[in-house]
């Protein structure tokens, strides 16, 4: 079983323009329970997106190991599983697992698998919707050397989240 | 520059004409797929196409044409969406000439067609979303990121790769685009043509060698569109770079030249029309110009709207993306498309309602022939300079939303746009918040003179106080400041309105 996952999905957050595109993408192709979700970071209304934590905590916290590693290393749900109390949501520590308290159930990205395990260079449905780039499904080490630093030269002092 | 290119299937809601394909998950459920690897991209509203087409709300009921027709004897004015398929278009004017006392118009958003005719009349070049990653520096005006998300892609590249570039952004209604810019103008509603030309700009822009100047015309802002669109052309001209005008649906600009190549009717001569009845065939037109109290017997539409409900007659139309064919790509290149999907079995496209209601008649109809019709540029007088009267107080305009398209009579059924924006959210500042005694994010009931309804407020920083924005695809905001038609212009326009904003108790779920 792999560890963690080698590539994630990135936000640049000079590039967002909060059209809503990767959440629409989302709710499309995964039945109405969409795992993008938006979060206020200052002016802006961002997605927050599962981070496939290296020591996921909502693993951890599933009651029902609905909450699972796969062997490729993304911590999935398994929707069989999954009594939709609530655990995982309250256990990760970026609150990007919403509660569906209709459904009872969790939905959580799962790096939309049935692409991108092809390995044929596909992304995840969220990353291909994005019209301006702003999120990149990458190895957080190549782009933190690379394209990110240069863009991210718009965001400006202290105020991470402040445009230029 | 024209040229051609295939596309084998693509979103024709703006001018972006992203790719797409449709994929079934489950024999009644077909969604979009996108393309495998990332940079090509799909708006909120092109994702809703594959849900759409199977809506359980598609109006199927059987075509009675003899009951239309039977409404149409004394005179008809056909309404057409201008966002089809040019031989969709060159049919339908085809089955009309060969029926006498019916008239047509194809419908584009008011606003659009305005700023096209002003830039038809500077002979500037247009600018195709990949062309805005070559400029070397920005004008916008209005939310153009919102009207069109792709073309923030090509204009962010073009930041990226010319450090120094600007990004002037000229806005009233407190635009996601206006926090990217490097230099904002912020103005009063109506004040857009005296920035476009304002010292600000100029110093802005002075060094630049190929600018791009991008316009999304929103409503509530009186005339000034055709001005805007003067201007803005001469501006790009002036530093040898093109307009890029992001309308609503990809085949606005065809429209608008097809109406004087065809001799089709104004909207607003067609609406002025006092002989015989007037028929929408896939637009909601009552919906669109936020009119409730118009005499429309006889409508063809793929999904419940403001049109149908009053309609006596209601026939079953195609959806624009149920047709293939070819559309007039941002003025540069003609676009050939295939169909998402053929239409549901016994729904017709709108030529082929058109004939049918014609030949019901007794015209006699040619067959059509399939060619495409003249696109090229059209000859348009300079506009004359245009002045908004904005009341005292806090006045409201409209602004583009990217989640919903149009005048929100398609993307109205969209579950997601349905569950992630019920609401028409209304843009106001800081300080207007406060003094109205408003939180962020509060229910609020907004009235005017002629309508009432509940928005979502959201205090944004780039919007004067005393300008208040609300989404403009949302039927009930459009009732909020109806359009008027303006006899001295032969032009639809909304102007801002005096409007009161108070809180209401949200409702809650029994």
């Amino acid at each position: 079983m792999s560890e963690e996952v080698v590539k994630r999905i990135l936000l640049d957050m000079d590039r967002c323009i909060e059209c809503g595109s990767c959440a629409a993408a989302c709710y499309y192709s995964h039945g109405a329970m969409p795992a993008v979700q938006s979060a206020r970071q200052g002016p802006a209304m961002l997605p927050v997106i599962c981070r496939q934590c290296k020591d996921a905590p909502c693993v951890a916290a599933c009651p029902v190991e609905a909450m699972v590693r796969d062997d490729a290393g993304i911590v999935r749900r398994n929707l069989s599983r999954c009594i939709g109390c609530g655990s995982c949501a309250r256990a990760c520590p970026f609150g990007v697992l919403p509660n569906d308290v209709t459904r009872k159930q969790i939905a959580k990205c799962d790096l939309c698998a049935d692409r991108t395990a092809s390995g044929n260079g596909a992304v995840p449905r969220c990353v291909a919707a994005c019209p301006v780039g702003a999120l990149q499904f990458a190895d957080e080490n190549e782009v933190s050397a690379g394209n990110i630093l240069i863009l991210g030269g718009r965001t400006t002092g202290k105020d991470r989240f402040k445009r230029r | 520059m024209a040229s051609n290119q295939n596309n084998p299937t693509c979103c024709t809601l703006c001018p972006a004409m992203c790719p797409m394909e449709l994929v079934w998950k489950a024999p009644d459920r077909p969604v979009v797929e996108y393309p495998t690897e990332a940079g090509a991209g799909l708006c909120p509203r092109g994702s809703a196409l594959g849900e759409l087409l199977a809506s359980p709300y598609r109006i199927r009921r059987p075509v009675d044409i003899e009951a239309a027709a039977e409404l149409m004897t004394d005179g008809a004015t056909v309404l057409i969406d201008g966002n089809l398929p040019l031989e969709e278009i060159a049919a339908a004017a085809g089955i009309v000439s060969a029926w006498g006392g019916v008239n047509l118009c194809c419908v584009v958003s008011p606003e659009d067609e305005q700023l096209l005719l002003g830039i038809e009349a500077t002979g500037a070049v247009y600018l195709a979303d990949d062309d805005l990653a070559g400029c070397d520096g920005f004008v916008v005006v209005g939310d153009v990121f919102a009207a069109n998300p792709r073309c923030a892609r090509n204009v962010m590249d073009a930041l990226a790769k010319h450090r120094r570039a600007p990004l002037v952004v000229i806005d009233a209604g407190g635009s996601v685009t206006a926090k990217f810019a490097t230099r904002r103008i912020i103005c009063r509603p109506g004040d857009e043509t005296d920035a476009l030309v304002g010292d600000d700009v100029a110093s802005a822009v002075e060094a630049r060698k190929r600018l791009g100047v991008i316009i999304s015309a929103e409503a509530g802002r009186g005339n000034i569109w055709r001005r805007i669109g003067y201007q803005a052309g001469e501006l790009a001209k002036s530093h040898g770079g093109g307009v890029s005008a992001q309308t609503i649906g990809a085949n606005a600009l065809a429209a608008v030249r097809l109406n004087k190549h065809l001799g089709l009717l104004s909207l607003a001569k067609a609406l002025k029309q006092d002989s015989g009845v007037l028929v929408p065939l896939g637009v909601d037109i009552l919906g669109m110009m936020g009119w409730a109290d118009m005499d429309v017997p006889v409508v063809a539409a793929a999904l419940p709207n403001c049109t149908t409900e009053s309609a006596r007659v209601v026939l079953p139309v195609a959806l624009s993306c149920e047709m293939s064919g070819t559309y007039l790509q941002a003025g540069t290149q003609t676009v050939k498309t295939s169909a998402l999907l053929p239409p549901p079995a016994g729904v017709p496209t709108v030529s082929e309602l058109l004939r049918a209601l014609a030949e019901s008649a007794g015209a006699d109809v040619p067959p059509s022939g399939g060619g495409l019709p003249p696109t090229g540029r059209i000859s348009i007088p300079v506009p004359d300079s245009a002045e908004v009267k904005v009341p005292d107080g806090k006045v409201l305009i409209a602004a583009r939303q990217a989640a919903r398209h149009g005048d929100g009579a398609l993307t109205a059924y969209a579950e997601w746009q349905k569950q992630s924006s019920p609401l028409p959210e209304i843009r106001m500042s800081q300080a207007d918040a406060a003094d109205l005694g408003l939180r962020d994010l509060a229910q609020v009931e907004v009235e005017t003179e002629s309508y009432k309804t509940i928005a979502r407020l959201r205090i944004v920083k780039y919007i004067r106080p005393g300008t208040l924005a609300i989404s403009e695809s949302y039927p009930e905001a459009r009732r909020l400041m109806p359009y008027v038609i303006d006899a001295d212009s032969d032009a639809i326009i909304s102007n801002p309105t005096t409007v009161a904003v108070r809180a209401v108790e949200p409702v809650k779920a029994q």
